[in-house]
C-alpha cells in the first residue's frame, strides 16, 4: 500500500485566505508559570518548592534531596545502591532517587513539574538535550561549588565540557556512554568468522552470507538488527566512519555524498542483501539470537551480558573510510534544578562530589556498564579486575579515545526526532535515500537556523 | 405572579443550580477551560519550558496545512477511524445476531468476545505485538500455512496502519457485540413473528426489521466509535510509535508527538484544535443526518 499524499495548500494562499496579517486578536503573550521577574543567575528561585518525596523515618532530621532518575531495572538499582552509600557516609543529607522511566518520560515530567512549580532537586538529561532547560533558567550553575578536589578536571575529557553553556557549568558527567557493537561470539565461531568481530561495514557485508547459513527457527540468521530507537545517535559514528557528518558547524551536511553512501549501504544491506532488519527491539532480537549483532549503548553491557545465554562479544562501532571511526558521546549528566532552597542545592552538590570519587564511579561502571566517568577510577581495582574478567568492558573503555560530541544539528531534540522518523523509512520501508536526506536536510537546517542565536550563546561565540 | 409562587420559583432555581454546580464546575474546569486554553495556545510558540509563550498568530495552522505529512496523518486517521467504526458495527451486529440466536456455548462466546474490551490498551498492544512478530508470532505460523512469509507488520509502512487497525478493531468488537446482543434480545418478538408470517426470510427480517429497530443503538455506537477511534493512543504508542516515518501516526498520536517529543506546544495545540473541530463537525453531521434514519419507535 503506498501512502496517500494530498497536495498541501501553498503557504501564501493560506496566509492570504486566512488573513493572517489581520489576525492579531489582541492576545499578548500569556504569562506562564515559571515566568515573572526571575533572575536566572540567582540559584534560588522563589515559588519553586520540592516535589513530593517520601523520606524514610530514620532520616527525617536530614535535608532531603530528590533525584528524578531516568533509569529503570538494573540501572535504577545501581543508582539506589550509590545513594545508599551516600546516605550512610554522612548524617546531614538524605538523597532519594525516584525512577521516572526513560529520558522521554523525564522530559515530560520535568516540564509538568516546572509548570506546577513543584520540582525535583536533581535531574539527568542526555548529551545536549538539557539545553532547553538552560534557556529557560531552570538549572543552577555549579561553578561556585567547584574547588581543587572536585571540578570538571576530575572527569574524562570528552564528557566534561558537555555540561557547559556560555562558559558556566550546569551538568556534571554521570551516566555517560558511547554506542558499541555487540555480537554473538558463538554464532560468529559457528560461521567461521573472526572472533574479534567486524571493524567496517564492508566486514559486516562479508560476514552476512556466512551468518545467513545458520538457521534460527527455520530462518537465516540476520547479521545486524536495527532497533526502532535512537537512529540519530547510532548513525552518528557510522556517518563519521563514512567520512560525512550531520552538519559542519551551522551548515547541515546530512545530504552530502558520504551520508548518502552510508545510508545507501545500510539500505542495500537490509533490503537487497537481506542481512539486516528493522525490529521492534534490537536488544531482544539479539538476546533471542535472531540477529548476530546490534549497535547499542555501552550502558547496556551489564544488562545484555546478563540477559544473553551465549557469549557476548563487543567491538568498536564499525567504520568504513575511517576505521576505527569516531563515536558520539552519549548518556546523561546531573543537574541541579533551581528551587526555593539554597540549602538543598548545596546538599545536591555534596552528593555530586561524593559520586565523583573514583571508587563510586568505578562501582557505577561495574553495576551498569556506563563509563567510569572519573579519570582516576580507571586505575581502581574494580575497573581493572572487571576488564580482566570480561574484556568487553575493556573494548568499551578503549573506544573512549575515539569519542567526541555529536554534530551541532543533534543538539536539538526536534532534529533527533526527525532523524529517527526518516531513517526508519529507509530501514523499514526501503525508502529512496537521497530524496529522503534532501528533505531531512531542509528541515534540520530550518531548525538549526531557528536556534542559531541560542546555540551561539551556548558556544560563547 | 404571587409572592409565594415567585419565592418558590427562586427557591427551585437556586436548588437546581446548587445541585448541578459540582458537575458544572468539574466540566468547566476540566473540559471547557483546557479546550479554550488549548485554542489559545494554538496561536502561540512555546516549548512548555520557556517562561513565556510567544504570539505567532496563524503560523501554527499555516505550518500544519502546508505540511504534506499532516495530510498523510489525516488520511491515516480517516482510514483507522473509518475501518474500525464500520468494521466493529458490521462485525458486532453479525456476532450479536449469532449470539442472540442461541447457538451452543453462547455464554462462553459472549464472555470471550467481551474480554478484549476489558483489557487495557497497553496490554492489547503487547499481545498483538507478539502475534504480529514475523519471527515467532502467530502471524508467521498463519502465513507459513499458505507458504508465505509473514509481513513485517509493525516496522513497514505498508502494514503498520493495518496492524494498529486490526488490534483496535479486535479490542472494540467485543463491546459493540455485547451492546448489539442485548439490544437484539430486547427487540419486540411480535414484529419478527409478523414478518415471518408474511414470508420474510432471515436476511429480510434482519434487513427490514432488526436493523431499523436497532438504529438508535447503531447511532450511539457510531458516534462513540468515531470519538473513541479518533482519540486512540495507547495501541499506537505500544505497537508502532506512529512509524515507520509517519505511516501509522494518527492525529491523536501526532498531538502527543509534537507536544511531548518535540515540545512544540503551539503546533500540538493547533492539531488538537483541528481534531476538536473535526469531531464536533462529524458529531453534528451524524446528529443531523443520522437522526433522520433513526427509528426510536422501539
Amino acid at each position: 500500500m503506498s501512502q496517500l499524499s494530498v497536495p498541501p495548500f501553498s503557504r501564501r494562499s493560506l496566509l492570504t485566505g486566512l488573513g493572517a496579517g489581520a489576525a492579531g486578536l489582541g492576545l499578548a503573550a500569556c504569562g506562564a508559570p515559571g515566568g515573572g521577574d526571575d533572575d536566572a543567575d540567582e540559584p534560588v528561585r522563589d515559588g519553586f518548592g520540592q516535589a513530593d518525596v517520601d523520606v524514610p523515618s530514620e532520616y527525617s532530621d536530614r535535608t532531603p534531596i530528590l533525584f528524578w532518575a531516568p533509569f529503570t531495572g538494573n540501572n535504577f538499582e545501581a543508582v539506589q545502591h550509590q545513594f545508599k552509600r551516600f546516605n550512610e557516609s554522612q548524617d546531614e543529607i538524605v538523597a532519594i532517587a525516584e525512577s521516572q522511566g526513560s529520558y522521554e518520560d523525564l522530559h515530560q515530567k520535568l516540564t509538568a513539574a516546572l509548570q506546577s512549580q513543584a520540582v525535583p532537586d536533581i535531574v539527568s538529561f542526555p548529551e545536549m538535550q538539557w539545553l532547553q532547560y538552560y534557556f529557560s533558567g531552570a538549572f543552577a550553575s555549579l561553578d561556585d561549588y567547584f574547588d581543587d578536589e572536585w571540578n570538571l578536571d576530575v572527569y574524562l575529557e570528552p564528557f566534561s565540557e558537555e555540561g557547559k553553556a556560555a562558559g558556566s557549568t550546569y551538568l556534571v558527567p554521570f551516566a555517560r556512554s558511547t554506542p558499541i557493537f555487540y555480537y554473538n561470539k558463538e554464532q560468529y565461531r559457528q560461521a567461521g568468522l573472526p572472533e574479534e568481530g567486524p571493524s567496517t561495514w564492508d566486514d559486516l557485508a562479508e560476514f552476512g552470507p556466512e551468518l545467513a547459513k545458520i538457521e534460527v527457527d527455520g530462518r537465516p540468521l540476520a547479521t545486524v538488527a536495527f532497533g526502532g530507537g535512537d537512529h540519530a545517535w547510532y548513525s552518528q559514528g557510522e556517518i563519521w566512519g563514512f567520512g560525512g557528518a550531520y552538519s559542519d558547524g551551522f551548515d547541515v551536511t546530512v545530504n552530502d555524498d558520504p551520508v548518502v553512501e552510508m545510508l545507501e549501504f545500510q539500505r542495500k544491506f537490509i533490503h537487497d542483501d537481506g542481512y539486516g532488519f528493522l525490529g521492534q527491539s534490537a536488544a531482544e532480537s539479539f538476546t533471542t539470537q535472531v540477529a548476530a549483532g546490534i549497535r547499542a549503548s555501552t550502558a547496556s553491557l551489564t544488562g545484555l551480558t546478563a540477559d544473553s545465554s551465549f557469549e557476548v562479544g563487543c567491538a568498536f562501532i564499525p567504520g568504513q573510510v575511517h576505521a576505527p571511526t569516531e563515536v558520539p558521546t552519549g548518556g546523561a549528566g546531573l543537574a541541579i534544578v533551581r528551587s526555593d532552597s539554597k540549602e538543598r542545592q548545596d546538599a545536591c552538590a555534596e552528593l555530586f562530589r561524593f559520586l565523583a570519587q573514583p571508587e563510586m564511579a568505578a562501582e557505577w561502571h561495574r553495576d551498569t556498564g556506563y563509563i567510569p566517568i572519573v579519570e582516576e577510577s580507571l586505575e581502581t581495582d574494580i575497573v581493572t579486575d572487571l576488564v580482566d574478567e570480561n574484556p568487553n568492558y575493556g573494548v568499551a573503555l578503549a573506544q573512549l579515545e575515539h569519542a567526541k560530541t555529536a554534530d551541532l544539528t543533534n543538539w536539538l531534540r526536534e532534529n533527533i526526532n526527525e532523524i529517527k522518523t526518516r531513517f526508519s523509512t529507509v530501514y523499514g520501508d526501503n525508502a529512496e535515500v537521497k530524496p529522503m536526506l534532501d528533505e531531512l536536510a531542509e528541515t534540520m537546517q530550518a531548525n538549526l537556523d531557528d536556534s542559531r542565536d541560542d546555540l551561539e550563546e551556548v558556544l560563547g561565540s | 405572579m404571587t409572592p409565594a409562587r415567585r419565592k418558590r420559583i427562586i427557591r427551585d432555581a437556586l436548588l437546581f443550580f446548587v445541585l448541578i454546580a459540582p458537575n458544572l464546575t468539574a466540566i468547566l474546569v476540566f473540559s471547557y477551560y483546557p479546550a479554550a486554553y488549548n485554542i489559545l495556545l494554538s496561536f502561540m510558540d512555546w516549548d512548555l519550558v520557556a517562561p513565556y509563550p510567544e504570539w505567532v498568530a496563524l503560523e501554527n495552522y499555516v505550518g500544519l496545512f502546508t505540511d504534506i505529512e499532516f495530510w498523510q496523518i489525516m488520511m491515516n486517521t480517516l482510514i483507522f477511524t473509518g475501518v474500525t467504526v464500520v468494521g466493529s458495527l458490521v462485525g458486532g451486529i453479525t456476532l450479536g445476531t449469532l449470539l442472540a440466536s442461541r447457538v451452543p456455548l453462547t455464554g462462553l462466546v459472549r464472555t470471550f468476545s467481551f474480554t478484549p474490551h476489558m483489557i487495557p490498551g497497553a496490554a492489547v498492544g503487547m499481545l498483538w505485538l507478539f502475534m504480529f512478530d514475523p519471527n515467532f508470532g502467530l502471524s508467521r505460523w498463519l502465513f507459513n500455512l499458505v507458504g508465505m512469509d509473514s509481513p513485517d507488520w509493525t516496522t513497514t509502512s505498508d502494514w503498520s496502519i493495518w496492524a494498529i487497525t486490526i488490534a483496535y478493531l479486535w479490542q472494540r468488537l467485543g463491546f459493540v457485540t455485547v451492546i448489539y446482543y442485548t439490544a437484539i434480545l430486547d427487540l419486540p418478538q411480535q414484529v419478527h413473528e409478523a414478518a415471518s408470517l408474511d414470508g420474510a426470510n432471515s436476511f429480510q427480517r434482519l434487513w427490514h426489521v432488526s436493523l431499523p429497530l436497532l438504529s438508535p443503538i447503531t447511532f450511539f455506537l457510531a458516534i462513540t466509535g468515531v470519538l473513541s477511534a479518533a482519540q486512540a493512543f495507547d495501541l499506537i504508542s505500544i505497537m508502532t510509535g506512529g512509524g515507520p516515518g509517519t505511516s501509522s501516526s494518527t492525529l491523536s498520536w501526532m498531538i502527543y508527538d509534537e507536544a511531548f517529543q518535540n515540545f512544540d506546544i503551539g503546533r500540538a495545540s493547533a492539531a488538537a484544535t483541528v481534531l476538536l473541530i473535526l469531531l464536533l463537525a462529524l458529531t453534528f453531521l451524524q446528529l443531523k443526518f443520522g437522526e433522520k434514519k433513526v427509528n426510536y419507535a422501539s
